[in-house]
């Protein structure tokens, strides 16, 4: 449906940089201008992309976490499906990343070396983690 | 965000004119001149201005006195304490460091706002890149040189004879695991959300502690973009809002941190090799490379840290730049921890 988010973000840095190219414009605003741009410029580059990935990382997590059972401080959670919701995907990912913080203390080396590559794995699929194009309009 | 050139401008002319008034007897008119904001410092404001004022008596002999101030911002990387950084550089004036004269002190923000400092300005500027900038390489590898004996000046002082001690706690041989403690305690204030990558680097640190061997003053951030050069002398080392006694195998690891090469390093020339060798040729003290291999991850956590802090900072409307803890550096620590790094 138009206006997407991403053609709305886009609207929006036109008008940014418009204001932008004002030689009038102080340096001080001009250093804002450059830090709402690239704001924007990261948000329009991964928004579309954080909802399957936290969903998908909440698969990836809960499977982890049942494998990590034993060593738990408190209960595993049952497994449940996955919300509608992007506000519930991202609370369930909070949930889910807090269990993980909270058991790793008591975790071995074996078992917190997996714990690395999880995280790691988890990092490379981040698209708020990827560099956006200084070109995407 | 912040107040206006004008404001801070007014808020200091009332500052230096009641301690110029106070301190220099004798004293006739004081007023301030060319107040302006420099934008480099990620953590402070920064405010440049000269203090002027006429001796009485003698109308024409004008004095000036060229000073920066350092205040906090409502927001960013850092919250430190502008009374123990003014402590600190009062304590090393009298020795060979070339630390920044401070003048004069608002510890609660009551005069100028928010907590400042107010100190003698050098000639000079700092460029944190400089190792790997234009200059031939022989300058280059002689600056290196230079900065490293610096760094051996700085862990050099005798701390207990200048009263620091009096103003920073000494941790002795358990100096790792007490800046493990203060930055998780940093951590566990300014996260926003659970942070298991951290939880994994900061467990695997408290693993592998090591002691430390002595205890000196560490400058907590040390580095090119911290030193006033004017063209290739050092003329002051800039930024002691981090300094606290500890190991100083952690300078060493600040310096050598894996993400930061560019910065401390010259590839081929200037490499950790060189610098440890000339390290202890200039203080005597043999470098603990295993030592210097966790304060390197150290580092790396203790910057992922401050992005925390940021990030805070932003989302409470108190910064206007949005920090996070970035890939980089999150990388190299579960990299670390699963063994690769």
């Amino acid at each position: 449906m138009h206006p997407t988010a991403e053609e709305q973000l886009a609207g929006v840095r036109r008008l940014l940089e418009a204001v932008a190219a004002d030689e009038d414009l102080s340096t001080a605003s001009a250093a804002r201008l450059t830090d709402a741009g690239r704001i924007l410029r990261r948000l329009q580059a991964s928004w579309a992309g954080v909802a399957p990935f936290l969903a998908a990382d909440n698969d990836a997590s809960a499977g982890l976490l049942a494998q990590l059972a034993p060593h738990m401080p408190v209960a595993a959670e049952e497994p449940e499906p996955e919300p509608d919701s992007a506000e519930d995907v991202d609370q369930r990912n909070r949930r889910l990343r807090g269990l993980l913080a909270e058991t790793i203390p008591h975790l071995d080396e074996d078992a917190r070396r997996r714990v690395a590559r999880h995280l790691r794995h988890r990092l490379d699929r981040d698209p708020t983690q990827r560099r956006a194009p200084r070109s995407a309009p | 965000m912040g107040r206006t050139d004008q404001d801070v401008d007014a808020l200091l002319g009332d500052f230096v004119a009641a301690r110029v008034g106070r301190g220099g007897a004798g004293t006739g008119d004081v007023r301030i001149d060319g107040v302006s904001r420099v934008s480099s410092g990620r953590s402070r404001e920064n405010w440049l201005f000269d203090v002027v004022w006429t001796v009485e008596g003698e109308p024409r002999r004008e004095q000036r006195e060229p000073l920066i101030v350092r205040r906090d911002p409502l927001g960013g990387l850092l919250e430190t304490s502008r009374a123990v950084e003014f402590a600190v550089l009062a304590a090393l004036v009298p020795t060979e460091v070339p630390a920044p004269h401070p003048r004069w002190l608002d510890a609660t923000g009551d005069e100028l706002g928010r907590p400042s400092l107010v100190m003698r300005r050098e000639p000079g500027t700092c460029d944190y890149f400089v190792l790997n900038g234009p200059r031939p390489l022989a300058r280059r590898v002689d600056l290196a040189g230079r900065l490293c004996d610096l760094l051996a000046t700085v862990h050099g002082v005798d701390w207990a004879a200048v009263g620091l001690d009096e103003v920073l706690v000494d941790p002795g041989p358990a100096a790792a695991i007490h800046e493990l403690d203060a930055w998780e305690e940093i951590r566990r204030r300014d996260q926003l959300e659970p942070q298991p990558e951290l939880v994994l680097a900061g467990c695997w640190l408290r693993d592998r502690a090591p002691t430390a061997a002595r205890t000196v003053l560490v400058h907590g951030d040390f580095k090119a973009g911290n030193v006033l050069l004017d063209d290739d002398r050092i003329v002051a080392l800039l930024d002691w809002e981090l300094a606290h006694l500890g190991d100083p195998m952690e300078d060493l690891g600040w310096i050598t941190q894996p993400l930061r090469t560019d910065e401390h390093l010259i590839p081929g020339a200037w490499e950790r090799a060189q610098l440890f060798e000339r390290y202890t040729a200039a203080t005597g003290h043999a470098v603990d490379e295993a030592s210097v291999g966790w304060w390197n991850v150290f580092a790396t956590y203790k910057t992922a840290i401050m992005q925390l802090s940021g990030l805070r900072s932003f989302v409470e409307g108190r910064s206007d730049e949005l920090y996070r803890p970035t890939a980089a550096v999150l990388g190299h620590l579960l990299d670390t921890v699963a063994g690769q790094g």
